[in-house]
């Protein structure tokens, strides 16, 4: 681990205007993500576990305090510039897949690819292929998601997710559709993607994420606290 | 993103879309259908109106005549001075034998001024001489142009006597002779001096005497432009003369092609309106049941231009789809209504229905308008949502 974070995130708020009331979802957050690890963050429905992860994807913008990225504040960039950061650093996964549905499981995985000019057909074929295999989906490649399980589904999208080489995983309940056995696959998943120094923000109710988690953070009323 | 991948990724989700692609194909098919209908038969009939009207000479005269029965010179003056009016000459004719040494043959010879020649031939730079004659070719002969013949005539010696005379003449030009109202058929044209010479001589009198104090039974005036006849002529009634002329009962065809024009016309616009519409339909139904890909998609890079473009893949395969249907259709129902229509013989003329170039590329140029203009506001809708608004709706 580097000292240096892929993602941080300092005094970080998030307020809405609700019929001339301000409503303050996240206060004051501080977070960093480094290489290699899992960051878990738990709560009750409503703390602001979504919106937290929307900022740390650059879905949303704050309405207070920093975002760094790769060592650079980004709270000021477009649209644009923050849509070209996603693509390069970032991968999402969330709890209802959104799999294209007339698309193949493999041309699933290759769509964050299209966005590469320089990668071929074949060579997007292939990268989708070896990512299905990575997460024991092999044999599914030329499936379509209707044909598939939820857990089938949840491990097309992380490696939807994964085909960019992306730097961070952000997901969101990504074990909240699945059966036992397909969670502790995904978990298998994540402690391989530890091993390739990609650092992760999980956002879960599932408390099975305390064990494996690196740093472990509860988040109530939109206020962070580190547990572990 | 490459140009071939939207074409793939577009055509997957076109392919998605599935049986709801069949009601705006079917509809702006439909009104394109009756739009190449329509233009046919109104390029047809204008066709016709200007085969039968505007390429012929003949609707071109009008024949004025005054209330008391005769016409002056100075009456032919103010004619002239008729905006529109090209010439104005007045009726001259006279029934010659025209005979060289093979043949004899008759005609009317009618008397024309110099600077109206090019209404009754199609020879370029042709000028009348003293005895020059264009010779009706419809009319049975041998002679051919340059031939040297001779015009025999009737003089008048005393009361109810003559003498039938001979005068050189030659063959200028042979002549598709145009249609005058209540000129015989055999017209035959030459000078108008030469014309009256014969007159003169008819009468017993010379050409000076003849010319001291002419009355004519009536003037012919033409108009070039066939849509300034009717404006000329109605001039010309106002001024107190009356006017015999072909166009007075062709009026009506070109109206008649205005009202298909402008009833097609409307119908046309409602049936694209409601393309439009099923179009608009169809895209939003289609997009709003993928707000949650369109998420992702945006989640992970994709930019709102590249999703305009791939959506609009979409819209553009349901056009060119509907543009080969449409032209299709209309070239087989054209085809159809064309036989019927002129087997029923209820017109003079022949329709002829089919499909321009020009009318193919406004068919295209149609369709695209109404689905791109349909298909707009869906798309950039779909394109510019929050994704965190889709992702947390999903």
């Amino acid at each position: 681990m580097t000292n240096k974070p892929l993602m941080s995130v300092k005094k970080l708020s998030k307020n809405y205007k609700l019929n001339e009331q301000d409503i303050s979802i996240l206060r004051n957050v501080d977070l960093e993500i480094h290489e290699g690890e899992l960051n878990v963050i738990m709560g009750p429905s409503g703390s602001g576990k979504s919106t937290l992860l929307s900022m740390m994807g650059l879905l949303d913008l704050p309405s207070g305090g920093e975002v760094q990225l790769m060592g650079k504040e980004i709270s000021s960039y477009s649209h644009e510039n923050l849509t070209d950061l996603r693509a390069e650093f970032l991968g999402f996964v969330f709890q209802d897949y959104h799999l294209v549905p007339n698309l193949s499981a493999q041309e699933n995985v290759s769509l964050p690819l299209l966005l590469n000019k320089e990668m071929t057909k074949k060579e997007r074929e292939e990268h989708s292929q070896k990512l299905l295999q990575s997460v024991g989906l092999s044999h599914r490649c030329s499936h379509f998601p209707s044909s598939l399980s939820g857990g089938e589904k949840q491990r097309v999208a992380i490696a939807r997710a994964l085909s960019n080489q992306p730097r961070i995983i952000l997901a969101d309940e990504p074990t909240g559709n699945v059966d036992t056995e397909t969670e502790l696959k995904i978990i298998e998943i994540f402690q391989q993607l530890k091993k390739q120094k990609v650092g992760m923000l999980i956002v879960t109710h599932n408390e099975i994420f305390k064990q494996y988690a690196d740093h472990l953070y509860t988040l109530n009323q939109g206020e962070l606290e580190k547990v572990v | 993103m490459k140009t071939t991948d939207y074409y793939s990724l577009g055509f997957k989700n076109f392919q998605r879309n599935g049986k709801k692609n069949i009601a705006p194909i079917i509809i702006i098919t439909v009104g394109i259908l009756l739009f190449n209908i329509i233009t046919s038969f109104f390029t047809s009939i204008t066709s016709s109106v200007n085969e039968t009207v505007v390429d012929n000479s003949s609707l071109k005269f009008i024949h004025v005549s005054s209330v008391d029965g005769d016409m002056k010179d100075t009456d032919l003056e103010k004619l002239k001075n008729v905006e529109g009016v090209h010439s104005v000459f007045p009726r001259t004719e006279s029934f010659i034998g025209i005979e060289n040494n093979k043949e004899k043959i008759t005609t009317t010879l009618i008397g024309i001024p110099d600077n109206s020649i090019q209404y009754f031939t199609d020879e370029k730079n042709l000028s009348l001489s003293d005895n020059g004659i264009l010779l009706n070719k419809n009319i049975e002969s041998s002679l051919e142009k340059g031939d040297p013949t001779k015009i025999s005539y009737t003089v008048k010696v005393k009361e109810n006597e003559g003498i039938r005379k001979e005068l050189n003449a030659t063959i200028q030009s042979k002549i598709e002779p145009p249609y005058l109202i209540s000129f015989p058929e055999d017209i035959s044209v030459a000078s108008i001096e030469l014309v009256q010479t014969l007159n003169a001589g008819f009468l017993g009198l010379t050409l000076e005497e003849y010319l001291q104090n002419p009355r004519y039974q009536e003037a012919i005036a033409i108009v070039p432009d066939i849509n300034a006849v009717n404006e000329a002529a109605n001039q010309f009634d106002e001024m107190g003369y009356m006017t015999n002329y072909s166009l007075k009962a062709s009026k009506s065809i070109p109206v008649i092609a205005k009202i298909i024009g402008s009833v097609g016309g409307i119908l046309v616009i409602v049936l694209l309106v409601f393309a439009g519409t099923s179009i608009a339909s169809i895209i939003n139904q289609s997009l709003r049941s993928r707000y949650g890909e369109i998420g992702i998609m945006r989640a992970i890079g994709f930019k709102q231009k590249q999703l305009i473009k791939l959506f609009t893949v979409e819209v553009t395969i349901i056009s060119i789809i509907s543009f080969f249907l449409s032209i299709l259709l209309s070239f087989i129902a054209l085809k159809v209504i064309e036989q019927y229509v002129n087997n029923l013989g209820f017109a003079d003329y022949t329709f002829i229905l089919s499909i321009s170039a020009y009318q193919a590329l406004a068919s295209l140029a149609v369709i695209f308008l109404v689905s791109f203009l349909a298909s707009a506001y869906p798309i950039k809708k779909a394109s510019s949502i929050q994704v965190t608004d889709i992702l947390k709706g999903a």
